[in-house]
């Protein structure tokens, strides 16, 4: 009897080269979680209590409308560096009347993120998502995370990381022409 | 009694014994269906999306903390485990299943270890068995030659 | 000037290691017995280089010497001692100067250990390969993988310190050197491997050379893959101790391997089978060493503790393949040179059942591997982003596990060739039925789970098995030569080392399969939030909470929670789960406290940084833990007493018709000790 050690060896170093190969491949890929694929989706529904005492903020309600849902709280750095880029954007946008801007506080207490917006005088809605239900629902894995929704309910645009007014305006021109 | 019926009556008896306790066993070991166990489960099935390599069940990160919170407050809701694990992969993927799904190049994590067991165990059998129906070897004129040379030496 | 000594040093090692390569093919090719001598002594230059070297960034990490972008990265001036000392192994670089002195360690042993057949060339091919992997680790460290690089720029004022989670722990200063010492120890049985196949004396000479080898590096290896899952116990703070996490793995795997392969070579030693599944499986546990390094070290996989992204890639990948083409060109080269005239007699036989055990731990090994590299292939195949772990793990491992266990419980007691119905029932019989009632006593008490049970059922099995086996040979022993019982438990032992060692292993292993079984099957876990003063009763302990303490220095910042425990009226102490804040990393690091019993552990965490007035605890109940440690220490143990070497009886007979020497001498199974106890 003849050893099959050859030919199984040869077939073992085929498989290793295949797996190799596909090693290689991820050899500068980064590992961590990329995020959720809220993109092309139609945007989940919520119902939000109001930060500063105005009406819940639900998801029907802004049918029709450009939406941008940014994540985001009072302690976290790229949050408060984004926090002009949106304050510049909201300014002026926000007498186009068919476009709406909705802060979602992640991981913050209401009463810091409150001392926040009273300070900034902001003028677009804030709501809380006390158990987390709705940055869940969005697969958010941090702040800020921005979300512009066009006027059908589709998510056009997700950028995890802070905005620039450029960012904004590219995503608002996407979500104009996709209605 | 026969000689091979006192060889083998000691372990059937063990047999019978054994095949009652595992009985017993399996059926008073069913898992709990309270909400409580329920929501434990599911936390150690998903991954927290923002840690290393934990389960939801595992980490105080904010977003293992949520999704907790969501998969109990489904339980509640009357949705079942199922369904609850589609809601968080719809948010953050399959990335968040810790026991993959074994569809499509699922199939390849399930798969390949047990064929390979399996075809392990099934060439084992056909090994052990063509060996034991082959008869010993018998030692050739050279080797008695060897042996006879070996053995003069001496 | 520490960086340049460092670095000299290491050049000075790759060079040895170029020079003794050289030195040693032309001495095989001429068969100058001069040059394969001068070629072995470049292992001095190897070694003192590594130390130097490792000498070096000690004195650099010692004195801050901030210049060297390594200290920079890894010290503070506020590091305590002890992680100033540990930091050497506590990111990448650093830890291949480690792996460039023990591997320097290992081959300084293998020359004294074959002084006396420097000039064998299969001595001097495995010397060859030695020194290969040596130079490939020098030249990663001269490349990509520098320790010694200088920082661009101002030398700063002050390190940034050590990864949190690494100076925290005094397990820090023994787990990774013991791990280092198992895992890199693998390439002595490798390099054998290698020169048994090029000289193509593949029979049973080799085993003999690497049977101690490997038995070294495998008991380092356990012993530092316990000392892993402890300090994940004692650091992480999530209340396990194994996660299945990559580089948990990819310290596992080759131990798989290697344990396979412990059993395997028994096979051919015996009946001379097996010779190319024994190289295949030395030579599969030392690529798995090499991939596990990539698959850690090159920032392919996430992990708890993966060192940071890093450029070394591509050289461990480049390494891996060369190695693995050497491996399967060797065996294809010798293929039909391998093949041996065996056979196997009946399944009911010792070398029957260390074929399952093999296939077995093969099949682990494999599913480990698939486990650990399937994201990597989704992402590369599909683009997705998928997951592996713990339920994966345990669905496919834990009747794998079952499987070795009714084998450790049944295969020592099986005789090689054949055994009878009359052997099975003499051997078997009263430890199976100890092992069934077992199960129904546990049961009967309300023990409940099929894997824990049957755990219970076999290991138990098991260590009634051992238990008659040595009961008998002592007994024999004594009756043959009227000794003292614990004078003839002694020599017992010390009549067959490898047996009664290897029977010490498996009554570790069975501790820690009962102490798995029972810690992750009946745990109690909890969330209680608790008022200064308020108590909380958990599974029979009763926790208190008295009050924060905050503790602040230039290491760290932390806030502590006092816990007193009670059991009863009976006080346990006063135990303290904190959260530290470090200077070079945001978030706090929480750290759990753990009140360690022989029967129960309770395991104290912060849920959230607590008040003067209230705490948010997590206080889990947790079986049998300390004897997962116990386990692991009575493997090691039984491991020093496999390495004993065997006690030889000065036979002087003047009978020359007596039986040969040898024969009576060496029992290494059950079956062969009557004749020693009669004669």
């Amino acid at each position: 009897m003849k050893h099959p050690a050859r030919k199984i060896a040869l077939a073992v170093g085929a498989l290793f080269v295949a797996f190799a190969v596909l090693l290689a491949s991820q050899v500068h890929v980064s590992p961590s979680f990329k995020g959720g694929r809220l993109l092309s989706k139609p945007v989940p529904t919520f119902d939000l209590p109001s930060l500063t005492g105005g009406p819940d903020v639900r998801s029907d309600d802004l049918q029709g409308k450009v939406v941008l849902v940014n994540f985001w709280n009072s302690w976290c750095i790229p949050c408060q560096q984004e926090h002009a880029a949106l304050s510049a954007f909201y300014a002026r946008h926000h007498a186009d009347g068919d476009f709406e801007m909705v802060g979602i506080v992640r991981d913050d207490t209401a009463s810091a993120a409150r001392a926040w917006v009273r300070a900034h005088h902001d003028g677009w809605s804030f709501v809380t998502d006390p158990q987390g239900q709705t940055s869940v629902a969005f697969g958010t894995t941090g702040q800020p995370e921005s979300y512009m929704i066009a006027a059908n309910g589709i998510v056009v645009g997700v950028q995890r990381s802070a905005v620039s007014v450029d960012d904004l305006e590219k995503m608002l021109a996407v979500a104009k022409s996709s209605a | 009694m026969s000689p091979r019926v006192r060889v083998w009556l000691p372990w059937a008896f063990l047999g019978v014994v054994l095949a009652v306790v595992l009985v017993v066993v399996v059926v008073s070991s069913q898992p709990s269906n309270s909400p409580t166990a329920r929501a434990n489960r599911l936390a150690h099935e998903l991954r927290c999306p923002t840690c290393e390599s934990e389960a939801v069940a595992n980490s105080q990160a904010p977003a293992a903390v949520a999704i907790r919170v969501e998969i109990k407050r489904r339980i509640a809701a009357g949705e079942s485990d199922a369904e609850i694990r589609a809601a968080v992969v719809k948010s953050y993927t399959q990335y968040v299943l810790l026991l993959p799904d074994g569809h499509g190049i699922g199939m390849i994590v399930w798969g390949a270890p047990i064929a390979v067991l399996l075809l392990g165990a099934g060439g084992l059998a056909i090994a052990l068995r063509r060996w034991s129906q082959q008869p010993r070897l018998a030692a050739t004129a050279a080797d008695e030659e060897l042996v006879a040379r070996a053995r003069s030496e001496e | 000037m520490r960086a340049s000594l460092g670095y000299a040093a290491l050049s000075v090692g790759a060079a040895s290691c170029l020079l003794g390569i050289f030195t040693l093919l032309a001495g095989l090719k001429t068969g100058s017995e001069r040059l394969l001598a001068v070629g072995r002594r470049y292992v001095i230059g190897i070694a003192a280089a590594a130390a130097v070297a490792v000498g070096a960034m000690e004195w650099a990490l010692n004195t801050h010497d901030y210049a060297i972008k390594y200290v920079a990265g890894n010290v503070a001036n506020a590091t305590p001692r002890l992680f100033t000392i540990t930091a050497l192994w506590g990111a990448l670089e650093g830890s291949i100067l480690l792996w460039a002195l023990i591997l320097s360690g290992y081959l300084v042993a293998v020359t004294l250990l074959f002084r006396k057949r420097g000039t064998d060339p299969l001595v001097a091919w495995a010397t060859v390969t030695g020194y290969s992997v040596a130079l490939f680790f020098f030249g990663l460290m001269l490349g990509p993988a520098n320790p010694f690089k200088v920082v661009s720029g101002l030398e700063p004022a002050n390190g940034s310190g050590p990864n949190p989670l690494l100076q925290d722990h005094v397990l820090m200063a023994f787990h990774p050197p013991i791990l280092y010492l198992g895992y890199v120890g693998m390439t002595v049985p490798f390099m054998f491997a290698v020169g048994a196949l090029v000289t193509g004396r593949f029979g049973e000479g080799w085993l003999v050379d690497v049977r101690r080898s490997t038995l070294i590096a495998w008991g380092f290896l356990t012993i530092g893959i316990i000392l892993g899952a402890w300090w994940s116990y004692e650091v992480l703070g999530w209340g396990g101790y194994w996660s299945w996490d990559p580089v948990e793995n990819a310290s596992f795997m080759p131990w798989l391997t290697a344990t396979a392969f412990i059993h395997s070579l028994m096979v051919q030693e015996r009946r001379g089978m097996l010779r190319v599944w024994n190289l295949s499986l030395v030579i599969a546990t030392f690529c798995l060493t090499i991939l596990g390094t990539f698959l850690t070290r090159s920032g392919v996989i996430n992990s708890v503790h993966a060192f940071s992204q890093s450029n070394i890639g591509p050289a461990l990948l480049g390494f891996l393949g060369l190695v693995v083409a050497v491996g399967i060109g060797l065996i294809a080269w010798r293929g039909d040179k391998l093949h041996t005239p065996g056979r196997i007699d009946s399944p009911l036989s010792r070398e029957a059942a260390f074929l399952a055990n093999n296939l077995l731990f093969a099949g682990f090994a494999f599913v480990v591997l698939m486990g650990t590299v399937f994201p990597l292939l989704a992402e590369a195949l599909q683009g997705r982003q998928l997951s592996v772990g713990q339920p994966y793990f345990d669905r496919l491992v834990v009747p794998i596990g079952i499987g070795l266990l009714f084998l450790m419980a049944v295969a020592p007691a099986l005789p090689w060739r054949a055994a009878s119905g009359e052997v099975l029932r003499r051997r078997l019989l009263v430890p199976a039925y100890i092992g069934v009632t077992t199960m129904v006593v546990t049961v009967a008490f309300g023990a409940h789970g099929i894997a824990q049970v049957v755990s219970f059922g076999l290991g138990s099995f098991a260590l009634a098995g051992i238990g008659r086996n040595m009961i008998s040979a002592v007994r024999a022993r004594r009756s043959a030569y009227g000794e003292a019982p614990p004078v003839a438990v002694v020599n017992t032992v010390r009549g067959n080392p490898r047996l009664y060692g290897g029977l010490i292993v498996h009554a570790g292993v069975v501790i820690i399969a009962i102490a798995l079984g029972v810690s992750s099957g009946y745990a109690t876990r909890r969330e209680v939030s608790l008022q200064a003063g308020e108590s909380a009763k958990v599974a029979g302990y009763t926790v208190t909470y008295l009050g924060r303490t905050i503790d602040a220095n230039a290491q760290k910042t932390t806030i502590s929670a006092r816990v007193r425990i009670r059991q009863g009226s009976h006080t346990l102490g006063v135990y303290t789960p904190a959260i530290s804040s470090f200077p070079n990393s945001d978030g706090g690091i929480g750290t759990p406290s753990v009140h360690t019993g022989i029967l129960r552990d309770v395991y104290l965490t912060l849920v959230s940084s607590p008040t003067e007035g209230r705490v948010t605890l997590g206080v889990a109940v947790n079986p049998l833990v300390a004897w997962l440690w116990t386990g692991g220490l009575v493997m090691g143990l039984g491991t020093g007493v496999a390495l004993v070497p065997m006690k030889r009886r000065r036979v002087r007979l003047p009978d020359p018709q007596g039986p040969p020497s040898g024969a009576a001498e060496e029992p290494s199974a059950e079956d062969d000790l009557a004749p020693v106890a009669a004669g």
